[in-house]
């Protein structure tokens, strides 16, 4: 031995051991195939209301009973570092902001309060998709979670291709062709990290440290 | 930490060494719980790889020395061992790597 384990490299991997089982992937999977479907779902009948709830009970019902049911029998719980519980903490708070923002926006765009001509100060689809990619860049950078700026990309994509989409196709094939693929592309992913980190990791007992070693 | 000038005396050092610290598979346990606040029993097997019977023996030496504190607790009503290092061995870890490194960048 020459040398001695790099701690940082060894933290950071322990903490990337969080996200490899997919679950999250497949969490941003189902969001975006939710917004391929939304237009679709309104158009059958399905109040706007009942169709965000119903779609954030999905993804969120997915993401917790995931890491109960897959995630924890097989790799256990980890309290992460001190310094990454405080980065964890204002990445929440910096998403609930931007979430917000994003929010507050849209309703006042709605209302009228805000133009909607080009070049004013509402945001036009590119520079809608440019401020997404920003945020989730760096937010998977500061999480070192990369298939975050996988998700952001997709979905900034897919927001000007369904602007240019709709003289084209129209409502709602504009917006289920490329959310639509977007999903597919990270639920395929997800899917794929899951199927290899359950087979990498079998279900482990639960009662597990035995004093009499 | 003693310092040592001269080849022989460097040598030496190595006699100071935490032997407990010293040995592979505990080098690697105190390195994960080095890095993270604290972890299940579950958690250290997966990323160690070493097996139940094993982990548990090195744990109960580390428990014994007061570098690693071990506690009982039920998640959701299922038992759940967590470990974290204890400022003393945090300490020892400290040390350890001092020492290692003083050593091992004198090597030719």
């Amino acid at each position: 031995m020459k040398s001695l384990p790099d701690l940082k490299k060894l933290e950071k991997q322990v903490y990337q051991s969080v996200f490899q089982d997919g679950i999250y992937d497949i969490t941003w999977g189902l969001l975006m195939l939710a917004l391929a479907f939304n237009p679709l779902l309104f158009h059958m009948g399905i109040p706007r209301n009942l169709l965000f709830l119903g779609e954030l009970l999905l993804a969120g019902g997915w993401l917790i009973l995931g890491k109960r049911l897959i995630t924890l029998p097989r790799i256990g719980i980890v309290k992460p570092a001190a310094r990454r519980q405080q980065t964890a903490r204002k990445v929440m708070i910096t998403g609930i902001v931007f979430f917000l923002i994003i929010v507050l926006f849209i309703i006042l765009k709605s209302v009228g309060i805000l133009p909607n001509e080009p070049g004013s100060l509402a945001m036009t689809p590119l520079s809608f998709s440019l401020l997404f990619l920003a945020v989730f860049t760096v937010l998977a950078l500061v999480m070192s979670y990369y298939m975050l700026f996988i998700a952001g990309l997709l979905f900034a994509l897919s927001i000007p291709v369904s602007e240019l989409l709709y003289p084209v196709l129209g409502e709602p094939l504009d917006s289920l062709v490329p959310f639509g693929v977007s999903a597919l592309i990270i639920l395929t992913i997800g899917f794929f990290r899951l199927a290899r980190f359950i087979q990498h990791y079998p279900k482990t007992s639960l009662e597990n440290f035995d004093e009499k070693s | 930490m003693k310092k040592a000038d001269n080849p022989t005396d460097q040598v030496k050092l190595l006699g100071d060494i935490d032997r407990l610290v010293h040995e592979p598979a505990r080098l690697m346990i105190m390195a994960y719980l080095y890095v993270i606040e604290s972890a299940d029993f579950v958690f250290m097997m997966r990323q160690t790889g070493l097996s139940k019977g094993n982990l548990s023996s090195h744990l109960s030496k580390l428990e014994a020395a007061g570098y690693v504190i071990i506690q009982k607790e039920f998640v959701k009503k299922i038992p759940r061992t967590f470990l974290s290092l204890s400022s003393k061995g945090r300490e020892a870890f400290d040390n350890y790597q001092n020492q290692m490194k003083q050593f091992l960048t004198e090597l030719p």
